[in-house]
C-alpha cells in the first residue's frame, strides 16, 4: 500500500487522494502543520475515510539537531518541553518522560491507526545513539502497554544509508529488534545526499531489503517505510506492508537536511512520473523529446492525468500543476507497488520487481537508440543499481 | 585574437576559453551585419536567465523589438503563467485562471493587476481578462545561441530547453568540434536545432545545419523570457 508522506503545502491533496483512492493513508508531519490544523485533519480523515491508515510521525529525532529548522514542532508540547537534546540527556528516566509525552499526545488524537514511537537517528548500528534508539523503543513498548485501548504501536527506526552498508552491525541490531513485543516498525533511512537520488548505495539498498525481509517475512511484523518513493516497490517485494512518498523532493527521500537551516531554492522543474520508466522525466525537454520520437504512449503511466500531456508535453506543461504532478506521481508509484502486491509468494514478488526493472531498461535502450537525451538524474543508471541490489538480496535471503 | 582571461580552458585543448569565444561571438552578433542563415538581428542580450536555462546569447530578429518599450512585470513566474492562458478573443475568469494554473486566487489577482497595468492584458467590466492584441508578445522572434567548446550532450539538452521560449536555437562550436554532434543529428532534427561553427581567432562563422524556425513550445516560458529581456533592457 502506498501512503502519502505529508509535509508543507498539504492543502486538499490528502483529502482528494483518499477520495480518489490514489493512496491508502497518510503520515502527517507536525513540523509542517499548526497543531490545531493537524488535529482537525486527523479527525476529518478519520470521519471521511474510516479505512485509511492515518499516522502522525512525531519527528522527535529533530530534537537532537543543535540548530534545528523545526517549523511548527515547538507548538507540540511533547517536543517543545524537551528539545533540544544532547547525548547526555537520555537517561532511562528522561527517556520514559519523552516517550510518555509523545505517545500520550498521539493517543489523545481520536482516529489514528497506529501510534509511532519517538526515536533518535543513528549512523552506526553499534554506536551509542543506536543503543539510545533501542532504549526508546523498549520504553515506548512499556508505556504503550499501559495505555487503555490505544491503537497498535509501530516502533520508529531512523538510520542512515551509511549505517546500512554494515551488514554485521545490521544483523546484530535486527536480533535486538526481533525480540520486541510490538506490532511493527516505521523505518526511515537518512540518505547520504540531500538532493534527490533515485538509487541508494547498492549495498545499503540490499541490506535495507534484507532488514525489511527479516522483520516482515521472518518475524511477521508490520513494516512501514517512510520517504521511500520509487524504492517502495522494491521494499514491498522484500515484505513491507506500506511505503510512503510525498509531493516535494524532500518528502520523497528522507534527509536530516530537512530539519537543518537552509536557504530558499529554485522552483522545481515539472516532471512526469512514468511507471514504465520507473523514474520522473522532465516534462520539457525529456518527455517532449520522447513525444517527438513517437514513443510517448510507451512511457505514460495510464492515469487520467495523462490526457493533459498526450498531445504534446511541452504545450500541456502549463496545465500540469504541482497538485496534478503529485497525484500523477502517486498513481505511477502505486501502480508499480500494486503489481508487486498482486503476487503472494516472496519469490514471485521479486521476479515481478525484476521484470519491472528489466522492462524499464529495455524502454530506456529504445529511447536512447532514438536519440532521446536524458539528464543524469533521470537517465537509466539507477536501474542497474536497483537490479544489483535485488539480486544480492535474493542471494542473501535465499528467496 | 587577444587572450585576456586566465580562466581555465576546457582541459587546455583549446587555445581560448568559452568566455573568450563568447566575447568574440558577441562582437559578431552586434555588428548589425546580416549573418548567414540568421539574417539581421536588432538586439543582443548575454546570459539572461529564462527559467529554462541561461543561453549564452539571446537575440531579437530585426523588426520585433517594439515590445521593449514597455515595462517588465515583477511577478514574472505567475505573470507569464497567467499570460499563457489568456486569449485575444476568449475571456478568462479568475476562477478559470486559478484552476488552470494551480496558483492561489491572491497570486492570480496580483499578477493580473500587474499585467493589466503594463498593458499586456485587458480587464472587462465583468472581471474577466483578455490578451491585449495591441501588445502581441507571441510574435516576437527570439534567437537563442548556446556556445560550447565540448560536452555536446549538455549542449543539445540546453538547446532543447531553449526551444521552450525561442523560435530558433543554434549551437555554436569551434570548427574542430562539429563531428561530435553527428550522433545527436536525429534529436537536433526533431527539435529543429541548428549547428554552426565559429572560430574566435578569425571570427569566421559558418552555419552547418540551419535551425528550423518554429513557435516556442511553451507560451509560459516564452512570456517569462520576454519579461526577463524587458527587465534586462530596463536595467
Amino acid at each position: 500500500m502506498l501512503l502519502a508522506q505529508s509535509g508543507y503545502g498539504r492543502g486538499q491533496k490528502i483529502h482528494t487522494a483518499l477520495d480518489e483512492n490514489l493512496v491508502g493513508g497518510v503520515i502527517l508531519s507536525p513540523k509542517d502543520e499548526r497543531r490545531e490544523r493537524l488535529e482537525e485533519c486527523v479527525a476529518d480523515l478519520h470521519n471521511q475515510h474510516a479505512n485509511a491508515w492515518i499516522m502522525v510521525d512525531p519527528q522527535f529525532y529533530a530534537a537532537t539537531v543543535s540548530v534545528p529548522r523545526d517549523g511548527r514542532l515547538p507548538e507540540y508540547d511533547y517536543y517543545a518541553d524537551h528539545a533540544p537534546l544532547s547525548r547526555t540527556q537520555f537517561s532511562p528516566r528522561q527517556i520514559a518522560g519523552y516517550v510518555r509525552a509523545c505517545l500520550d499526545y498521539q493517543n489523545n488524537l481520536p482516529g489514528l491507526s497506529y501510534l509511532l514511537s519517538p526515536t533518535v537517528l543513528f549512523d552506526d548500528f553499534r554506536d551509542s545513539w543506536s543503543q539510545i534508539a533501542l532504549n526508546m523503543a523498549e520504553a515506548s513498548i512499556d508505556h504503550h502497554q499501559d495505555l487503555n485501548a490505544a491503537p497498535p504501536l509501530l516502533v520508529t527506526v531512523v538510520t542512515s544509508e551509511l549505517a546500512l552498508r554494515n551488514a554485521t552491525g545490521l544483523g546484530e541490531f535486527l536480533d535486538a529488534l526481533s525480540g520486541l513485543e510490538v506490532d511493527g516498525f516505521y523505518l526511515l533511512v537518512s540518505r547520504s545526499s540531500s538532493s534527490y537520488q533515485a538509487a541508494m548505495d547498492t549495498r545499503a539498498m540490499e541490506n535495507l531489503m534484507y532488514f525489511v525481509h527479516v522483520l516482515a517475512q521472518l518475524n511477521d511484523y508490520r513494516v512501514v517505510v517512510g520517504y521511500s518513493d520509487w524504492l517502495g516497490f522494491l521494499l514491498h517485494a522484500a515484505g513491507a506492508s506500506a511505503t510512503a512518498t510525498g509531493w516535494h523532493q524532500s518528502l520523497r527521500q528522507f534527509s536530516m537536511a530537512r530539519f537543518e537551516p537552509a536557504g530558499g531554492g529554485r522552483r522545481p522543474r515539472k516532471r512526469y512520473s512514468s511507471t514504465p520508466l520507473l523514474s520522473n522525466a522532465l516534462i520539457a525537454p525529456e518527455l517532449e523529446d520522447i513525444h517527438r520520437a513517437g514513443l510517448l504512449n510507451n512511457v505514460l503511466s495510464g492515469s487520467a492525468y495523462d490526457a493533459i500531456l498526450r498531445t504534446g508535453p511541452a504545450a500541456g506543461e502549463a496545465r500540469w500543476t504541482d497538485e496534478i504532478g503529485c497525484f500523477a506521481h502517486w498513481v505511477a508509484v502505486s501502480s508499480a507497488i500494486e503489481q508487486i502486491e498482486a503476487q503472494r509468494r516472496p519469490a514471485a514478488k521479486l521476479n515481478t520487481a525484476l521484470g519491472l526493472i528489466d522492462g524499464a531498461v529495455a524502454l530506456y535502450d529504445r529511447l536512447l537508440h532514438r536519440g532521446v537525451n536524458f539528464e543524469p538524474q533521470t537517465g537509466p543508471d539507477h536501474l542497474t543499481s536497483w537490479r544489483d541490489s535485488v539480486m544480492a538480496f535474493r542471494h542473501a535471503a535465499g528467496v | 585574437m587577444k587572450v585576456t582571461s586566465s580562466k581555465a580552458t576546457t582541459g587546455r585543448r583549446f587555445p581560448y576559453s568559452e568566455e573568450e569565444m563568447a566575447d568574440a561571438f558577441e562582437q559578431v552578433l552586434k555588428t548589425g551585419r546580416t549573418l548567414p542563415g540568421i539574417g539581421r538581428l536588432s538586439r543582443v542580450f548575454r546570459e539572461v536567465d529564462c527559467h529554462r536555462g541561461r543561453p549564452d546569447f539571446i537575440a531579437l530578429a530585426r523588426g520585433t523589438t517594439h515590445f521593449l518599450t514597455g515595462k517588465s512585470v515583477t511577478l514574472k513566474f505567475a505573470g507569464s503563467l497567467v499570460m499563457s492562458f489568456l486569449h485575444e478573443r476568449a475571456p478568462r475568469s479568475l476562477a478559470y485562471l486559478c484552476e488552470q494554473t494551480g496558483l492561489s486566487k491572491r497570486t492570480i489577482e496580483t499578477a493580473t493587476a500587474e499585467l493589466v497595468n503594463r498593458g499586456f492584458a485587458l480587464q472587462t467590466e465583468s472581471g474577466t481578462y483578455f490578451l491585449n492584441a495591441a501588445k502581441p508578445l507571441r510574435q516576437v522572434q527570439v534567437w537563442a545561441f548556446e556556445l560550447k567548446l565540448d560536452k555536446p550532450k549538455r549542449a543539445v539538452f540546453q538547446a532543447q530547453q531553449y526551444r521552450s521560449f525561442a523560435q530558433s536555437v543554434l549551437i555554436v562550436v569551434p570548427p574542430g568540434q562539429l563531428a561530435l554532434y553527428d550522433k545527436f543529428k536525429l534529436a537536433m532534427r526533431r527539435w529543429g536545432i541548428g549547428l554552426a561553427s565559429f572560430d574566435p581567432s578569425t571570427k569566421e562563422f559558418i552555419i552547418q545545419r540551419p535551425p528550423r524556425i518554429g513557435s516556442p513550445h511553451s507560451r509560459h516560458h516564452q512570456a517569462y523570457a520576454l519579461f526577463q529581456l524587458l527587465a534586462d533592457d530596463a536595467a
